[in-house]
This record gives C-alpha cells, structure tokens and sequence, in this order.
C-alpha cells in the first residue's frame, strides 16, 4: 500500500529530459565515421544488438557519456534506407551555443560533401548518410553543454546534447492526455510538449505526416527515451501501466532500467533511468573502445566477437597522433556572457522596450457634475452619487465636503448615511456622463491620441508616439491634450496606467505630475501614496478597507510584502494589487476609433409597456436603414432612456448573443430590457457599439439537416437487417490507427446507429 | 456476428525467397519488383517477440501483394 508521502513524490515526479535517441543503420563502420568522425561525438559504448548477437549496438555520446546526449545505433547490415511517416520521429534537434558554430558546422559539413540548409540565424539543418535528418538549434538553456572533445572542434562550437525531436503525427492532440497527464510535460505551442525536469529538459514537436507509408528501415529513428530518476522507475512503470499505455515491466537494460510504450501517436517512448550509465563496465577514459557484453551474453564472447567486422574508432587514430593530450576532464563550454550577445538588428531591442510614456487625464468628480447640472451648489456641499436604479447599494462619486466625512465613492449607501446623515443624494445620469465624456475623447483623438477609456471622467493614452510631433516636449502634448478637452482636467505622466492615475490624483489643474523613469522609479514614486488608490480599479475596489485593516497604509508598504504572501491572503486581486503597487501593470488598450450609430426617439407622452416596444421596434429599423451600417450585422448596443422623474437617465448595454441583422430577433432580444426602465419615460436611444461581420450567423428556420438524414440512415439499417439479417450493416471501427501491425489497426464491428 | 473481427489478418502465403531474404516468387508468380520494404519490430521484451520483415511486390501478372516474412518462425504471409 501506498503512503501519503509516497504519493507526494509521486506527484512531483518529473522527466529530465532526453535521455537517448535510438536510430537504425546499415553499415557500423560509416556509422561510427559520420558520428565520431565528422560530429564529433564520443562512441562511449561498442555492445552487440542483444536479438542479434551478429550485428552492433553503438552508442555516442558526449566525453562523460552522460544522458541528454546519447545517440545510439542498431545495426542492421544491408538493411535498405527507410523513410518517417506517421508516428516516427524525422528529426533530431541538438544545441549549440552561437551562429558562429552553424557557420562552422555548414563548412565542416561541406567540406566532407554534405549539404546543409541555413535557416534564419538559429538553425541548420542536414542529413547523415542513410538521410537521418539533424538540425542544430542555437538556444539559450540554463542546461549543462554536453560536449565530447575531438581535435578539430573548438568545445565553444560543438554539439551541446539534445535539445528536441520532431515526430510526425496527424492528430497530436490524441497523445495531449498522455504527455501532460501522465508523463509531466508541459504544451509549449502547437504540437509541442517539453519535459523540463531539475537538470535538464527536452521537447518533442509533432509536424503533419507525409502521405507516404512510413518505413522503418536504416536512417530511421527507432525510439526516443527520457530520463527519469531510478528511485522513480518503478512508481513510472505503474503510473503508464494505470494509463492504459500498455507499458512493459522496467527492463534491466545494464547500463540503464527501461521502460517502453508507444504513445497515441504513434511514437515509440522509453522511460530509462539515469543510472548506472556506461561506466558500470568500463573506466571513463576507456568508454567504447572495447565490445561490451551484458552479464548474459558475456559467455558468448569467443564466439560472438570474430563474427563482428572490427570497426575504426577515429578518436584511436587521434589520441595515438598526440597521446600526451588525451582529453578526458569535462568539457565546458564557456558560460555564454554579455559580450557574446548577437549584436545587429537585436542590438537596439532595448529602444524599443523603453517604458511607456503613460499620460493619465483626469477630470474629478465628471459624473457627479453631470448629474448635478445647473445646481452647481450641490458640489459644495456634502452630496454623493446616488446608486443607480436597480444597482448594488454604493454611492457613486462625491463632493469634496463629503469626502471630507470620510465617505469615499463605492461605499456602502447606509454607512454613507451614517456618517453624514446631511448628506444629498443626486440621481446619476450615467448616459449623459457617458456621453459628455465621449465628446471629450473624441476631441483627444482629434489631437492623436489613441485613448484608453477608463471611466466618465478618466482616460489614458501613450505620450510616446505624440512627442513626435511635438518637437520632443512633453510639456506641448499635454497642452495640445488640455485645449482638446476644454475642462480643467489634472494631468498624471508615469511609465505605467496605475502611477499616472495617481499622479493625475496629485496634480492640480496647472501643475501635471510628471514620474519620470522606468519600473523603479513608479515604484518610489507610488511608495507613500496611500493603498485607497486602489479603489480606481473596479475589481479591487474593496481590498483598500481589508488591507487597511491589516495595518498596510501605503502602497509601498503593500510592494515591500512577498508575491506569494499577498497572494496567498486575497488571491488573484491581491497578485493584481501587488503588481501594481510595485510599478507594474498592463499596456493600454486604445480603443478603436468609433464611428457613433445612433438613433433617437422622442416620446410625445411619458411612455410604458407596450409604447416602448413600438418605439423600440422603430429604433430598430431606423439604425438598420442607416447607410453606415454598410451591411454589417450588430454585436453589441446600448439601449438608453431618459426618464420623465426628474430628468434622470437610464442606459443598458446589450451584447447580443451572436452577432444580428434580424430586426424581429433584435426585437426579442431587447425587448425584455425595457421592462428594466425603472420609470416613465420621455425619449428612448438606441446606439450601436460594435458591428459584427457582414453576414452573421443567423439561426436556420427548419430543423438541423444532418439530424435528419441520421434518421433516415437508422430506418435503413433497420430495414436491411430486417431483410438481409444481423450482419447486413456492419461499420469499420479504428482501434489503433497507428499501429504498425496492419491487423491490429481495426476491426468490424455491429453498426449502431 | 456476435463479437468484433479483426480486419486486415495475415493469410499464409507460399513464397520462394533468395539468399538476401527478397521474395522471388508469391503462390507460383514470378516477381517482378520490389516496392518497397521495411521491418516491423515489436514485443521483443516478451516470451513472444513479433519480428517481421515486410515486402510490397509486383508479381508478373501485374499483382501488388504485401507479404511479410516473420523472422521469429520463419514463416510468410499475406497481408493487406
């Protein structure tokens, strides 16, 4: 039985990666010439094929024959050239650290006659002899460089271990629940899974298979192993089996325990531990250089070894030339430093990484002006925003002699109240807000700013590409934004949205504040303010009262705490709270330049119920036939009213749920939200938000006709069964498409309809 | 039918091999051509191993035929 802490480490067990790579060859001697000769890699193990005691097993590696490197070989003498097809690894990704080594490897590979494909300044691409296919990727990976030594390659451009193979496959999401569920790895893209363990991590890309038949033949990769620990083997070897992979049982493989399956796609997998590993029979230095037998062939030798062709080490012919300079300590290649950073077009990436320039515009209390209108004399005294009809209970924006009660816009009605039971309530009228507001961001796009809507009141926009045309100067843009806007507006210049809000918060109408810098210096900048400005974010609108409670003032305060404790306490509110505290926060999102649709009607008498819907039904039509309309149908609206009760407003986005050109099913749509009006109502407003493509979906008017035809197709089978008995209709059902064994890939079963 | 069938079961097939393994004829029919060939290994970690070496032909006559060659019990097979 299990124990708890077993599961635990269960659950944490991870793949290091590759561990090796098995390929086929026909010919061992130009095998070992291509990979020790030309590659550069070390044959750290000369064995024989434990089927067939005849023919080799070779194994290259790099100098320490370490896991994450390992290429090895089944020979089979003559064997014809195979070709990857469908659930076969084509090609075998490895590392290297620069350019320069892929300039390197395309001379060395064409000096030796073999072509080589270029692509971009990361990759080159080439086939050994029998057409295996390799690619060198230049990455940058925390991993250890696995290097052998050869005298002609410099350690800084040789081969670093695997980095990838790519397999085809036409369905890679079939083996999605096995590689993340089972095996750990993590999706990296489309058709892309890496297992990155403690020390290393390796990936494995699915391409779209050629149509040809696949061939397992010489140039073909066999299998591909990833590392595990050995203390894990045995709970992988179970957690596959309860998989349904049809793993086998751990194999002692002698060098390494294994254990094999194929995945859904096709592709052969081991799981081999990264122990013993090739020293278990022979000294380091010594690796490959005589024919290792496991235990259980090791009795055959007198009559296993005159029946191998001896095979030419390169690296012998080399360490014999200068035996003084055997090199068996562990290559590394040098750390990868500043210097070594691609220079070029990547050189300036910095520029254009520079923080924004994040210039917040601020007219205070806009909605509480609005809805006071010309009883100016409210704003002095203690007044608040009454909620809105139908709303949570939370007053709106308030008046500064409210503010000074200590009521704060988003409170609660009744403490409101309690703290200052003078206080006035004044309807809001959010459609006029809006659409004062919208005037103003209009008249801030004239002058090239691509605005961000934050509320009725409050917009951002990117300085940065407007000092342009202001000859550099910071000081004419946000005069050119002043004139635009026409109210006195406070101005707050920061790197990020949430430090230029609260610089606006700080600023008088002449003064900007301007926080000049990076991440850092928003960060110093936002330190003593006080954690209330969170309020401004709509979702985090309550975490200021909790975090004040914990005793955090400041937003410096809040910054100074770790991630995880924040997160911890509130969440994902508190991940957000904390990132903008500490000088972080998302781009803006300019809104799109709009084009305004709308149609209005006016209600000869305060109107309900049934008026409405006619009303309605005739905005419907009117914003339909207008000619901007070009055809396109409408995703979303805004349904608004102004009501008879003393002169307030009431407004109602709508999203439909797919986009409509249909006015009798926009009628449906919006008709029940007119019984949302909380009152009377003198005009009614229709306006367009967003169109939606030029012909919608619209729902067809008869029933789905592949339901149909599945019904007559059931009465057929009924009928031919009845006629020609139970075997008339049978259906052909895959059970593993994938399998190389023609008879296992699917079988006949009963039709069932 | 009460239970599923396989499709695609290997038929035995008469076949005169050369000395390289290469099919020189299938059920009396001379060969003419080999397509293409490959080797199918799997199982080889159990008491019954599947080793087949497979052959796509052209017989005289015009025939394409798959046979495989199972190098565990020697024997050939059609199969489709």
């Amino acid at each position: 039985m299990l124990t708890l802490a077993d599961d635990l480490s269960e659950a944490n067990m991870k793949l290091e990666g590759i561990h090796h790579i098995s390929a086929i060859t026909s010919d061992a001697q130009r095998n070992v010439d291509f990979y020790a000769g030309l590659l550069g890699l070390r044959l750290v193990k000369k064995s024989v094929n434990q089927d067939q005691t005849s023919v080799y097993h070779l194994f290259y590696g790099d100098e320490q024959g370490d896991p994450g490197a390992d290429l090895t070989f089944f020979e089979y003498p003559g064997l014809p050239r195979g070709r990857a097809g469908a659930g076969m690894v084509h090609r075998i990704v490895w590392r290297v650290a620069s350019p320069e080594a892929l300039d390197f490897w395309s001379d060395r590979l064409a000096a030796a006659a073999y072509e080589s494909t270029r692509s971009g300044q990361a990759s080159l691409r080439f086939a050994d002899w029998e057409g295996l296919e390799h690619e060198l990727l230049v990455v940058s990976v925390p991993d250890e460089p696995l290097i052998a030594n050869h005298p002609e390659i410099p350690a800084a451009l040789a081969l670093q271990g695997f980095h990838a193979v790519r397999a085809f496959s036409a369905a890679p999401d079939r083996s999605r629940p096995l590689l993340e569920e089972t095996l750990g790895l993590e999706a990296r893209g489309a058709g892309e899974w890496e297992a990155r363990g403690d020390l290393r991590g390796g990936s494995i890309h699915y391409d779209s298979p050629p149509e040809l038949r696949p061939l397992q033949g010489a140039g073909t990769v066999h299998h591909v192993a990833w590392a595990t620990y050995m203390e894990d083997q045995d709970a992988w070897q179970r957690r596959m089996v309860e998989a349904g992979a049809h793993a086998t049982p751990v194999i002692d493989r002698y060098y390494f325990r294994s254990i094999y399956f194929r995945e859904p796609s096709g592709v052969l997998f081991e799981l081999a531990t990264m122990g013993p590993g090739f020293t278990v029979d022979e000294p380091l230095d010594r690796l490959g250089e005589k024919l290792s037998l496991t235990p259980q062939f090791e009795h055959l030798r007198e009559s296993i070894e005159p029946r191998l062709t001896p095979l030419r080490n390169p690296r012998e012919a080399w360490a014999r030339r200068s035996p003084g300079s055997r090199p068996v300590q562990k290559a590394r290649s040098p750390r990868r430093d500043e210097e070594s950073l691609p220079s070029g077009p990547y050189a300036n990436v910095c520029s254009c990484m520079a923080p924004p320039i994040v210039v917040a515009a601020l007219v205070p209390r806009l909605q509480l002006t609005v809805a006071a209108g010309d009883r100016a004399e409210l704003l002095r005294m203690p007044a608040a925003l009454a909620p809105e009809p139908g709303g949570p209970q939370q007053v709106g924006e308030v008046s500064p002699a409210a503010g000074a009660f200590g009521i704060h816009p988003g409170m609660r009605l009744g403490e409101a109240l309690a703290r200052c039971p003078r206080l006035v309530l004044v309807p809001p009228d959010p459609a006029g807000a809006a659409d004062f507001w919208e005037t103003k961001l209009a008249a801030l796009e004239s002058v090239g700013a691509a605005v961000e809507p934050v509320r009725p009141g409050l917009a951002c926009f990117d300085a940065a590409g407007l000092l342009r045309m202001h000859a550099g100067r910071l000081g004419l843009v946000l005069a050119a934004a002043r004139r635009a806007l026409g109210v006195p507006a406070r101005f707050g210049v920061a790197p990020t949205r949430f430090a230029a809000v609260a610089a606006a918060t700080q600023a008088r109408v002449r003064r900007p504040v301007i926080v000049d810098g990076g991440e850092r210096q928003a960060r110093e900048f936002l330190a003593p303010l006080p954690v209330a400005l969170l309020r401004g974010r709509s979702e985090l609108s309550d975490l200021p009262d909790s975090l004040e409670r914990l005793g955090i003032g400041t937003l410096g305060e809040l910054a100074a705490l770790p991630t995880a404790a924040v997160v911890d306490r509130f969440g994902s509110r508190g991940r957000v709270a904390h990132g903008l505290a500490s000088g972080r926060d998302t781009r803006l999102r300019p809104r799109e330049a709009s084009e305004l649709v709308r149609e209005s009607l006016d209600l000869p008498e305060a109107a309900s119920g049934p008026q409405l819907e006619r009303a309605l039904g005739l905005l419907i039509d009117r914003v339909l036939a207008r000619p901007e309309r070009r055809g396109r149908t409408l995703r979303s609206v805004v349904l608004s009213a102004v009501l008879v009760e003393r002169g307030g407003t009431w407004r109602e986005p709508f999203t439909f749920r797919e986009a409509l050109g249909d006015p009798l099913r926009m009628r449906l749509a919006l008709a029940p939200r007119l019984a949302l009006i909380p009152a009377p109502a003198q005009a009614l407003q229709l306006t367009v938000e967003r169109f939606g493509p030029a012909t919608g979906d619209q729902r067809g008017l008869l029933d789905d006709p592949a339901e149909a035809r599945l019904a007559r197709l059931r009465e057929a089978i009924r009928q031919t069964r009845a006629a020609a008995g139970p075997d008339a209709a049978l259906r052909i059902l895959e059970v593993d498409p994938a399998s190389r064994f023609p008879e296992r890939r699917s079988v006949l079963t009963p039709y069932e309809g | 039918m009460s239970r599923p069938r396989r499709l695609s079961v290997p038929r035995r097939v008469a076949v005169r091999a050369g000395e390289d393994g290469r099919p020189r004829e299938v059920e009396g029919r001379e060969v003419d051509g080999v397509c293409e060939s490959w080797l199918v290994e799997d199982r080889w970690w159990t008491e019954r191993p599947l080793r087949r070496r497979y052959w796509e032909v052209v017989t005289t006559c015009g025939r394409n035929e798959v046979v495989f060659h199972d190098l565990v019990s020697g024997r050939w097979w059609r199969q489709r």
